[in-house]
């Protein structure tokens, strides 16, 4: 009975790996070509047909979130903020509900592989998903709408530094987009808190990803200060940094005869993962058989663009980098690469240990057994790719009006790219004006290079 | 070779997996009854905003504003509904309990309301039409409309306290009536509601 069991067993095993194989060996394929047509349809500034290439792909069941995350950065590239907001709201659902680990994945992704496990979004696309969300409620001019995910974002950023390791998932973005939500509504002492954890997190992340404290952040937290009367922080600030900053209420919130411009600039797309795959033939002489071992990488894909210049009413401003996006995927999956390394190993082991048992019982499944294992073997490449490379940021205060944004972008040398012109750009008082603008084009990378 | 045993297993196998496919696949649909409570997420849902409703509905009726304005007034109040902030962690609708709130109170008959302000544009839009196009003895004035005396404001706020994947959610409903004539705050009602959720740490 046991030995027939197992061999019922490695055959109900070796059908579920066959099927895996037709369907990873497809989708495996078709995942990477998406991500290229889908950075050229972006490239080319056509988001609407990026939406509709990535409607057509096929969606595994353990990928849904993955398509929600993409959906919505698409729709949201496309201004389409309401869709968007749906796609997220989606991600988000789908995201609470996989939050509980599930026995039989975790199971099967050590048989298959790591695909059998449901994709429920890395730390950092738990927070840029509420960023995203409420940058679109800015857009659509629902600043309440925008503080509840500001609120949201709080929660789950101190939800996820319970369970992180070293790693502060806090990036600093998310808080000070919060604090100018907050500002925009008048809510000053929590607008404060936001900007001065944002200002922790920018100082605490600056050894890993290389982001400075923005400018504008500095002005943000001298005015603000000076306002709630915080003499003691008020000094310390001055003394550190080296801004000068008119007095009178931030520009763009209540009191404030002045709106503010706030232009956010999406450069570039994020890394995507692919795969490092190794076979060796099997230690034991005896067995004529393969091992497969299966790891990601991730591709770096350079933002042509570095910084941007505006021109608006014959003021000048430089954007600044506030998030480096590439530079977070990578320190996340280096932490990851242990546990990712540990378990493909003990997924070689277990199929090993069943082509044993198969082979014993027939050969011939053993050798069959062996081919699906191999053919099975394949590293995790989900990611949310279509954010981007890094996000800027620009603040102007601008006397309430009609304005055109001339937009210079420079490359690394400081040559200008490209020139793009946006029109009719309503500035209102005490109210700020969010505008999420995007250039995906990336650099040519040498083949193999990564 | 297969042997009975395995034949029987792979039967059972096959039966239950049938079964599983079949059960999936039939969409159940259960009618309820709107009073009924079912918390599925442990966000706000229709048996909270129910819950707060009647409750300020109850409230608002039986405060003494009421009273007073009619010894003085001798007609019905009439009020209209102002801001109401939602400055929760979540998307809360709050048309809805305030659609209830003021169906109930309007069918008391003892207060009036006033249309809101977009519902009022769009009024007088349709006066400005009735203007040219209406015959004369149907036609509505412009400049009598019903101003409202006192005005519903109110937030939604929320306190999470969360640790793992359990959570305590507290929310508070306040809603301040105030006077359109001197600013006076003539009511006030709250209503808190506490939840502990504790979210699966286990998926099949």
């Amino acid at each position: 009975m046991p030995v027939s069991f197992i061999s019922a067993f490695a055959r109900r095993v070796s059908v579920l790996m066959a099927a895996a194989v037709c369907i990873s060996m497809v989708a495996g394929c078709a995942s990477r070509q998406t991500v290229l047509l889908i950075q050229r349809d972006l490239t080319d500034r056509e988001p609407q047909q990026a939406l509709q290439r990535l409607e057509k792909t096929p969606v595994r069941n353990t990928d849904k979130v993955l398509y929600r995350l993409n959906e919505g950065m698409l729709l949201h590239l496309a201004g389409r903020w309401a869709d968007s907001n749906a796609a997220f709201e989606a991600a988000q659902r789908l995201m609470e509900q996989l939050a509980a680990l599930s026995i039989r994945e975790q199971g099967t992704s050590l048989l298959v592989n790591d695909y059998t496990r449901s994709y429920e979004g890395e730390p950092y696309d738990k927070v840029m998903l509420h960023v995203y969300k409420a940058l679109n409620y800015l857009a659509l001019q629902q600043p309440f709408d925008a503080r509840v995910e500001a609120l949201q974002l709080d929660l789950q950023l101190r939800s996820l530094a319970e369970d992180a390791g070293d790693r502060d998932p806090d990036l600093g973005f998310g808080r000070y987009l919060s604090g100018m939500i907050y500002e925009e509504l008048g809510e000053w002492s929590d607008a404060m808190i936001a900007y001065r954890k944002a200002y922790e997190a920018y100082q605490n992340h600056r050894k890993d990803y290389g982001v400075a404290v923005p400018d504008a952040l500095k002005k943000d937290l001298i005015r603000l200060a000076r306002k709630e009367g915080l003499r003691d922080e008020l000094e310390k600030y001055q003394k550190e940094f080296a801004v000068t900053v008119d007095a009178g209420p931030p520009p763009g919130s209540p009191g404030s005869d002045h709106g503010e411009l706030v232009w956010v600039f999406n450069d570039g797309l994020a890394p995507y993962k692919r795969e490092h795959s190794v076979f060796l033939a099997d230690p034991d002489p005896n067995k004529n058989r393969l091992i497969r071992v299966s790891l990601p990488y991730l591709q770096r894909r350079p933002p042509q663009v570095a910084e941007a210049r505006l021109s608006v009413a014959g003021k000048t401003v430089t954007t600044q980098v506030v998030e480096d996006i590439s530079a977070v995927a990578f320190a996340d999956l280096e932490d990851r690469m242990p546990a990712i390394t540990a378990r493909s190993l003990a997924r070689v082991i277990a199929k090993k240990k069943m082509e044993d048992n198969a082979g014993r019982d027939n050969p011939l499944a053993g050798a069959l057994l062996n081919v699906a294992a191999v053919l099975t073997e394949e590293a995790d490449t989900r990611s949310w790719n279509t954010l981007p490379n890094n996000i800027q940021l620009a603040r102007l205060p601008l006397a309430p009006g009609r304005y055109s944004l001339e937009i210079e972008l420079l490359d690394a040398g400081g040559r200008v790219v490209t020139t793009q012109t946006l029109s009719d750009i309503v500035i209102r008082p005490e109210r700020k004006t969010f505008i999420s603008y995007y250039w995906s084009a990336t650099l040519p990378t040498p083949l193999g290079a990564h | 070779m297969m042997t009975r045993q395995a034949k029987y297993l792979w039967a059972a196998l096959a039966g239950s997996l049938l079964l599983a496919v079949m059960g999936g696949c039939a969409t159940h649909v259960e009618r309820m009854q709107v009073s009924e409570v079912k918390d599925l997420s442990g966000a706000w849902n229709d048996t909270d905003s129910r819950q707060v409703s009647q409750e300020m509905v109850g409230d608002v009726l039986s405060a003494p504003w009421l009273a007073n304005y009619k010894r003085s007034h001798r007609a019905p109040p009439s009020v209209i509904v102002g801001d109401i902030r939602n400055l929760s962690h979540e998307h809360i609708n709050t048309e809805t309990f305030i659609a209830d709130i003021q169906r109930e109170v309007i069918n008391s008959g003892k207060v009036e309301f006033v249309a809101s302000k977009e519902q009022r544009q769009e009024i007088r839009e349709e006066r400005k039409d009735q203007d040219i196009n209406a015959r004369e003895d149907t036609r509505k004035a412009m400049g009598r409309e019903l101003g409202a005396d006192f005005m519903l404001k109110g937030t939604i706020n929320t306190i999470i306290d969360a640790s793992g994947r359990t959570q305590v959610r507290f929310y508070q409903v306040d809603l301040t009536l105030i006077s359109l004539v001197d600013n006076r705050v003539v009511w006030v009602g709250q209503k808190k509601i506490k939840k502990l959720v504790e979210n699966s740490k286990l998926r099949f």
